[in-house]
């Protein structure tokens, strides 16, 4: 039974598939983790970062990707999810050598266009918009479960703003990580994007949920060794929960992003951030761990 | 009139009024730097020139100006540059102590430039033309209030 982890905020530019991806890289090659990252931003970053330019290109001739699996599966055509998988991708190495047991869903570029054509089609059976909007959604939510069996974490990158596609990684979502950097505007989109989580209509309320009850949690991401950016994360702090961990501005980070289509160390990929990344994976796996058993115990129970 | 020896470069000078300018005013750049233009060509008349002992011009008895010394603004700006305004927020403090919490831990910063750094770095608008520390506290009391009300309202 998988753990679905969705790395989301509506903001852009806020690192999401760069953390998508380092989550999938830890808990892989860390964690020994059966991981597989569903690319659900048409910008395709996550998936550019792990199979490269090419990869990705060889994925949309052949019609692997999200928005082909969407569309292929929305009207109940007998495929299979695992047909649109691609397999150990990426350019890390586990420690036994072989590729880190990373899968991915590629994104697509038509994945806007997709959700549009999706949802006129079931205008068709319906003229209220809501009733429209929540099926496709839930339609979504669906296809996306239909990959739970086969891995151990699924992450969900998903685009900013609130496409069908990201509404749906938010309700499937476990987890929810959101990465924020520690600015101003930034402070306004966490609280925003919580409250959609959790189904609330003012801060207030939700200050008083346990942290603990929380289906979300916040990263502070292009984090500066400064004061100016620790008072922001305070202030994010006072509303929501935040990892201990955050992630600095490094080269090791930025660098990262280069597909070079050849194995190496996890160390080496990252260079100076490969610090980070391992303990970000040491705290996202507790994460995981506490997830998964009170899934299991759910199961157990029903 | 003699000249004197200059004792605070004009170029140094207009950079100084450019910053405070800047930091303190919501003026356009035009604008500051006309104001920065001619703030330096008055204090440059009346203040930094040391005219020489032997000047018939000099005054026999000039009354001891208002404004400090060139080096005294300078170490006060540089107490300002130093002062951290980031020490604590002070939306955390109202939600967690409330008015009197946030009123405490203002007082432990003690002047009015401080101050002013201080409400500037965390986004709360202070009245220029409020001079007296208590005041500019209270300003900032309320300010941060209607930061926090300002978050509430663009998260609903």
């Amino acid at each position: 039974m998988a753990v679905f982890l969705a790395v989301a905020n509506r903001k852009g530019g806020v690192g999401k598939s760069t953390v998508a991806v380092m989550l999938a890289h830890g808990l892989a090659v860390f964690g020994g983790k059966r991981v597989l990252l569903i690319d659900l931003d048409s910008q395709c970053n996550a998936s550019l970062i792990l199979m490269g330019g090419q990869g990705w290109n060889e994925a949309r001739k052949a019609g692997k990707t999200i928005a082909d699996y969407f569309y292929d599966l929305f009207d109940g055509i007998p495929a299979d999810a695992r047909d649109y998988v691609a397999k150990n991708v990426g350019d890390v190495a586990a420690a036994n050598g072989k590729p880190a047991p990373i899968s991915l869903v590629p994104g697509s570029l038509l994945l806007e266009d997709i959700q549009g054509e999706l949802y006129l089609k079931q205008a068709n059976q319906s003229n209220v918009p809501e009733v429209v909007a929540n099926r496709v959604r839930g339609r979504m939510e669906s296809l996306i479960r239909r990959f739970e069996g086969d891995y151990d974490v699924v992450i969900l990158d998903c685009a900013p703003g609130l496409s069908f596609a990201a509404l749906a990684a938010l309700k499937t979502a476990d987890k929810v990580i959101v990465p924020f950097r520690p600015d101003y505007v930034s402070q306004l989109a966490v609280d925003r994007v919580a409250m959609l989580i959790e189904d609330m209509r003012n801060l207030d309320d939700l200050a008083e949920m346990a942290p603990e009850d929380r289906r979300y949690v916040c990263l502070a991401n292009y984090v500066r060794n400064d004061d100016r950016d620790y008072m922001m994360i305070e202030e994010i702090s006072l509303v929501h929960p935040v990892l201990e961990t955050f992630l600095p501005q490094r080269n090791g980070i930025a660098n990262a992003f280069d597909y070079i289509g050849q194995l190496r160390p996890i160390d080496v990929k990252y260079s100076d951030a490969a610090g980070d990344v391992k303990e970000l994976h040491l705290e996202i796996a507790r994460l995981v761990e506490t997830v998964a058993a009170k899934k299991k115990a759910k199961v157990a129970v029903s | 009139m003699s000249k004197g020896k200059q004792l605070w470069p004009g170029d140094e000078m207009l950079a100084f009024f450019r910053a405070h300018i800047r930091r303190e005013t919501a003026v356009d750049a035009e604008t500051a730097e006309k104001l920065a233009a001619a703030l330096t060509k008055a204090v440059n008349r009346m203040l930094v020139r040391e005219v020489p002992a032997d000047s018939p011009e000099a005054p026999v008895a000039a009354p001891a100006p208002e404004i400090k010394s060139p080096i005294e603004v300078q170490e006060r700006h540089d107490r300002a540059e130093n002062f951290n305004p980031y020490l604590f927020s002070a939306l955390v403090a109202l939600a967690k102590h409330g008015r009197d919490g946030l009123m405490l831990r203002l007082k432990d910063i003690k002047s009015a430039e401080h101050l002013r750094a201080f409400a500037e770095a965390q986004h709360v608008p202070v009245d220029a033309s409020l001079k007296r520390t208590d005041d500019i506290r209270k300003a900032i009391v309320v300010g941060v209030e209607r930061r926090l009300a300002d978050r509430k309202a663009a998260a609903s």
